[in-house]
């Protein structure tokens, strides 16, 4: 298949899953990112640990050749730019994916002007030579092994050297013969432990096995953890109103309503619900609302005094 | 929005065949390759990434269309954006790309290319990535309010 077909399907299901998911919308990406809309955070959960249970799998069968996976360098570049992007997106909320999504899904005109700077930007800083490898520079990239724990070579040499000396001497004093029946009771283990390298793909041992399990292990902490709760937007949204055939077909009851709904029932018409948002006035308005009512008091008794004076 | 464990398996999915195929998918290689296609640019163009930010726009109008047609049989009219959060989304769009154009992948690369599979730069990109952007997001909403 040739990558240009490759990669139509992929877009039109790219793009049908984010209009699906509701990623095209850049207020939902934002409520996402502050923690209000946990549908959304529970969907990509799903798609990042489901992924590295289907890597695990299609590695282990050989499907997946692991000279397709990529290791990114960890730089200043990265670093630099993840922190810019992930401004970018809080702030806006957009991605290079959903900006597209939304540009098919109805917000053309802001989706456009994103799409007029991103293009502007990824130009920009290819325009600008020596622009990458100097941002990329500031600080080399890390290389090698990061963390490492053997069974073979000691953490602090110097610490268990002291600590194995004055504990060896003392029980080889104390009790004679100890040690070697202990130390024979099972072989000694050997090897590596746990490895994490910056040009390694497999962060965990255990290849294929361990990364799925850890991925299953991950995607049910988080179908537990993350319970499905109303989104932001069926939150914001009032409930529907009811059409007249629904009415007609099934009458709203008190008991249906929620406490904000006001069903109003007048003689030979139908049935209506009525949704009462409560509202904040703004200051100003609240002022002069408050200023007004004394006011009235004064001109009402004004008026009683008139009276009065006339009787 | 619903069966939201089989769209994000679904989504899952599509990156990894990516990867069984060719490549992690790198939709922001897509937004750079205008700069290949002006007079003087060399290099190999991302026929992928290219097919698929074609495409993605056409997958979204398809997703979309039973809305879109509710909505104009209801007669439904949505509001026009002014010129701020036009301003707003090209300034946003600029930093965005800058910064994928420096990192060398956005964050569906980082996350469902990287992370995915095991490396330990991919974790830290996604981390870095989503605490920037959980931190802006914050920022957003305070100002908003106030």
């Amino acid at each position: 298949m040739s990558a240009w077909m490759l990669g139509v399907m992929l877009g039109l299901g790219l793009g049908l899953c984010f209009q699906r998911m509701g990623w095209d919308e850049p207020r939902r990406v934002r409520a996402a990112l502050a923690g209000r809309d946990r549908m959304l955070l529970r969907v990509l959960g799903t798609a990042l640990f489901g992924g590295m249970m289907l890597v695990a799998g299609l590695g282990w069968l050989a499907v997946l050749d692991v000279d397709h996976l990529e290791v990114p360098p960890l730089d200043g570049g990265v670093v630099l730019g993840a922190l810019m992007m992930g401004a970018a997106m809080g702030a806006v909320g957009y991605t290079p994916g959903s900006l597209l999504a939304a540009l098919g899904g109805g917000r053309i005109l802001p989706a456009l002007s994103a799409l007029g700077g991103a293009v502007a930007g990824a130009w920009c800083v290819q325009a600008i030579p020596g622009l990458i490898p100097a941002l990329k520079g500031l600080f080399p990239p890390l290389e090698g092994t990061v963390f490492r724990t053997t069974l073979t070579a000691p953490i602090l040499p110097a610490l268990s050297a002291l600590g194995g000396a004055v504990a060896g001497a003392w029980c080889v004093q104390a009790i004679p013969g100890l040690i070697p029946a202990l130390k024979g009771l099972f072989p000694p283990l050997e090897g590596t432990v746990f490895r994490t390298t910056l040009t390694a793909p497999w962060l965990l041992p255990g290849g294929f096995w361990m990364h799925g399990a850890v991925g299953l292990a991950l995607l049910l902490v988080l179908l537990c953890a993350v319970r499905s709760r109303p989104s932001v937007q069926e939150e914001m949204l009032p409930a529907a109103a009811r059409t007249a055939e629904e009415n007609a077909q099934q009458p709203p009851t008190p008991e249906d309503t929620a406490a904000e709904t006001l069903v109003a029932a007048l003689p030979q018409e139908e049935p209506l619900t009525l949704d009462t948002v409560p509202a904040e006035l703004p200051e100003k308005v609240r002022e002069a609302l408050t200023e007004e009512a004394p006011d009235a008091e004064e001109a009402s008794s004004e008026e009683e005094n008139e009276e009065k004076s006339k009787d | 929005m619903k069966h939201t464990k089989a769209w994000g398996a679904f989504l899952g999915l599509l990156f990894v065949l990516s990867m069984v195929a060719a490549a992690p998918l790198r939709l922001s290689a897509a937004y750079e390759a205008v700069g290949l296609m002006m007079p003087g640019g060399t290099g190999e163009l991302p026929r992928l990434a290219l097919g698929a930010a074609a495409a993605l726009p056409v997958g979204a109008f398809l997703g979309a269309l039973p809305g879109l047609i509710r909505q104009r049989k209801s007669g439904a009219k949505r509001a026009s954006a002014g010129w701020k959060p036009c301003a707003a989304a090209f300034t946003g769009g600029f930093v965005l790309l800058a910064g994928a154009g420096l990192a060398g992948g956005d964050l569906g690369y980082f996350a469902m290319g990287g992370a995915v599979a095991g490396t330990l730069s991919g974790w830290a990109a996604l981390v870095l990535m989503l605490g920037a952007g959980m931190a802006a997001a914050r920022l957003r909403g305070r100002r908003d309010q106030t």
